[in-house]
């Protein structure tokens, strides 16, 4: 009688592995890498979702198949760096269950190798994570794929909160702080109900709203140019008042007149300011101004 | 069935046992890919050249798990997981050329050399043993208790397995 096949060198496999791997609550495979087969143990049908031996484990559905589609860089960057380094690996994941609901699982896997250093094959085990904490950390440890979602989606983000502060600063300080947000609450974001673009624009419209409403941004505007302040002023008062009037007789003056007391009687600025402004000489806003004064002086009284 | 062991290797409980074993799984001589690979991990962890998860039948002991062997059955009377089923604990046999009922044994006496034996009974739910996992060695060897541990937990794990595919053959039978 003869043995078969090749005895297996010294004791070199993990008895912490070994341990977790019997364990009644979790799930088992084998990659057998030089026949490509997988095999898959009863509980990791179970914790997949389907009934045990119902779907046909093809290698490549591990990943491909099972995992969110989020993920599956991230999880196949993981793989191939320990298939390289012939290191064992273990990676947390969100996945998606034979039903469509989503779950999450720990993975942690021994590689196996020949004496000439090719992988042969890849033990692994799969434990529930289920619950609300293991979700929690599920992206903790693994920043690969929170940079690619960063890389592709800062732009959009950025411009849509533009839109709301029209402050280029101010937008970037919350484009970091939207993406901090969503790092932070990951394990929140339900493929189901949208693409993850929408999740992040949801998120950066709601924390745009937030800043609005904030104490930071009131003593913002608290620091308004005077140009600004004054114009808003020079506003509200005639909008309370004559404002219609006025301004049926300041669109009957020539543009340049307008524009002189625009400045000069509604927006408050002296002489020398509106020089300046304009880039006119001091004694062309005083001709201007006092043919503008002799100009509405007549418009009015004819009114 | 040629008993080789001298002493009787049926258990109390044979009837239902061997209902048990049918009820888990064919015995026809081939071996099943799962348990195969499960095979491998147990000799690797005991660095040894063969470990076999095995179902005892009525003639024969079948290898659902086989590594290191070249064949898939042997004869019940000669098979030392026949011995192994008797009990609930694991057999270990360290030096089995001093063992006594092992002297006649063609796998001890023969060709072969078997040295070395410890197995864990594979027990159901009803408390029957239907199988064993056992790890097998040509040189002489000592066991730790956490090795035993490990060993029956490879039976639990077995079992397990076992019961979660009945579950999908009664889901497909409805």
């Amino acid at each position: 009688m003869t043995v078969n096949q090749v005895a297996p060198q010294s004791l070199n496999i993990n008895t912490r592995f070994i341990k977790e791997y019997n364990r009644p609550d979790v799930g088992n495979w084998q990659y057998d890498v030089l026949n490509q087969k997988l095999f898959w143990s009863g509980r990791q049908f179970e914790i997949y979702g389907y009934k045990p031996g119902s779907v046909r484990i093809e290698p490549d559905y591990f990943i491909s198949r099972t995992t969110h589609y989020t993920e599956v860089e991230r999880i196949n960057a993981i793989i191939e760096k320990a298939m390289l380094s012939g290191n064992d690996y273990n990676f947390r994941r969100r996945i998606i269950k034979g039903d469509g609901r989503i779950g999450f699982v720990e993975t942690q896997a021994q590689i196996f190798r020949s004496p000439a250093g090719e992988v042969t094959k890849i033990i692994g085990l799969t434990i529930d994570l289920g619950n609300e904490e293991a979700e929690r950390k599920l992206e903790y440890n693994d920043p690969l794929y929170f940079n690619t979602l960063y890389k592709d989606y800062k732009k959009s983000i950025y411009n849509e909160i533009y839109q709301f502060v029209y402050d280029e600063r101010i937008a970037e300080d919350l484009c970091q702080e939207v993406f901090v947000k969503a790092w932070n609450n990951i394990w929140m974001y339900d493929p189901q109900k949208g693409k993850i673009y929408t999740w992040l624009i949801n998120i950066s419209r709601n924390h745009c709203k937030d800043y609005l409403r904030s104490k930071c941004h009131k003593n913002n505007k608290d620091n308004v140019s005077l140009h600004d302040c004054s114009y808003k002023f020079s506003n509200d008062v005639h909008d309370d008042y004559h404002s219609a009037e006025l301004k049926d007789v300041l669109k009957k003056l020539p543009a340049a007149l307008a524009e002189v007391t625009q400045l000069l009687f509604i927006q408050g600025y002296t002489q020398e300011e509106v020089a300046r402004l304009l880039h006119i000489p001091l004694g062309t806003v005083k001709t201007r101004s006092r043919q503008a004064i002799l100009y509405l002086r007549t418009s009015l009284a004819l009114n | 069935m040629k008993n080789t062991f001298g002493k009787n290797i049926i258990p109390t409980d044979e009837d239902k046992r061997l209902e048990e074993v049918y009820k888990y799984a064919e015995l026809n001589g081939s071996p099943d890919a799962y348990f195969n690979e499960m095979a491998f991990i147990i000799a690797k962890c005991f660095s040894a050249p063969i470990a076999l998860i095995s179902l005892v039948g009525n003639e024969h002991v079948e290898f659902k798990g086989n590594f290191g062997l070249p064949q898939n059955t042997v004869d019940r009377g000669a098979s030392l997981c026949s011995l192994a089923i008797l009990d609930s604990e694991p057999t270990i046999f360290t030096d089995a050329t001093k063992e006594p009922c092992l002297l006649t044994n063609p796998l001890v006496a023969g060709e072969f050399g078997l040295k070395f034996y410890a197995g864990a009974p594979i027990t159901t739910k009803n408390g029957h043993h239907i199988g064993t996992v056992c790890v097998v060695d040509k040189h002489p060897r000592e066991l730790k208790v956490e090795d035993i541990d490990l060993l029956k937990s490879f039976a639990g794990s077995v079992i397990r397995e076992l019961e979660y595919r009945l579950i999908l053959a009664d889901a497909t039978c409805e």
